[in-house]
């Protein structure tokens, strides 16, 4: 065979297999799934690392936020409950040097 | 032979310094309608307090008030009428208040003892104290607070001002006249 004729055989048009399209829009399909899967697992593994520390710090700010609550709450009924004896105490004083019995 | 009575004269003190169960105070709360229950230990308190110290609002002394305090326990109880609790329920706190290093510094009765005031300390040197503890009975409220570690009385002084905790010092001076009246009838 001639050059020509060579050439010829090569660049030879030849119809697709029938199958075709559908292969290739398989392998679209699956790389298309690969990235959503690597998508998703990146996104679970930034939301593993960070929303737990994130929650943690929710919920101790909670906690700190109701122990201020608590303690201001206990201040509070202590200073009333000194001020009511020292008004008992006053008044005590007052009937002990007025020289009334109580 | 002698070395179980030893131990156990060494023992005691430290099962007197123990805590509180404030447990056996729960039968106060039966009859009544209204409740405030607080327990704040070391760890809540540290946490208060860093709380405290980002709020403007909140004075520096609080923060330096509860800074090395080891609890804070309140029990106040409201009832509808009055004789619904029953005093013999604050038997296991008295005893335990009447146990060192506990001092009792007030023991004030209005009302024909219907109105108790007590507030006892555990003196420390240097101007603090190692606790406070307070109780008041009125017909128909009952409070319990009980302050366990370090405060410093100068502490409880700046409070005044925004907080208007009285001088502990002015309540001891109050109590002078009375002891001195009751001396006079001895």
């Amino acid at each position: 065979m001639n050059l020509e004729g060579e050439l010829r055989e090569a660049l030879r048009r030849e119809p697709a297999p029938t199958d075709f399209t559908a292969k290739v829009l398989a392998r679209v399909a699956v790389k298309k799934q690969r990235r959503v899967l690597a998508l998703a697992m990146a996104a679970g593994l930034i939301a593993a690392v960070f929303i737990p520390p994130a929650a943690s710090v929710y919920h101790r700010r909670q906690q700190a936020q109701e122990a201020r609550r608590e303690l201001l709450i206990a201040l509070s009924i202590t200073r009333t409950k000194l001020l009511q004896t020292q008004a008992r105490l006053e008044r005590a004083a007052l009937r002990s040097t007025q020289g009334h019995t109580p | 032979m002698i070395k179980t009575p030893l131990l156990f004269a060494l023992a005691f003190p430290l099962f007197a310094q123990q805590g509180f169960d404030f447990k056996t105070l729960d039968p106060l709360a039966a009859n009544a309608t209204d409740k405030t229950v607080v327990t704040l230990d070391a760890d809540m308190l540290k946490m208060a307090a860093n709380f405290i110290g980002s709020d403007p609002k909140d004075s520096a002394s609080i923060k330096s008030l509860i800074g090395n305090l080891k609890a804070i326990y309140v029990r106040e109880y409201e009832y509808a009428r009055s004789g619904q609790y029953n005093q013999a329920d604050l038997g296991p706190l008295r005893a335990y208040l009447s146990q060192p290093p506990w001092s009792k510094i007030v023991d004030s009765t209005e009302g024909k003892g219907k109105e108790i005031s007590e507030v006892y300390m555990q003196p420390l040197p240097g101007n603090q104290l190692g606790g406070i503890a307070v109780i008041s009975l009125e017909p128909k409220e009952l409070t319990v607070v009980l302050i366990n570690g370090v405060i410093n009385m100068d502490d409880i002084g700046k409070l005044g001002g925004n907080m208007g905790i009285p001088d502990l010092h002015t309540l001891m001076d109050l109590k002078k006249p009375e002891d001195q009246k009751t001396k006079k009838k001895d």
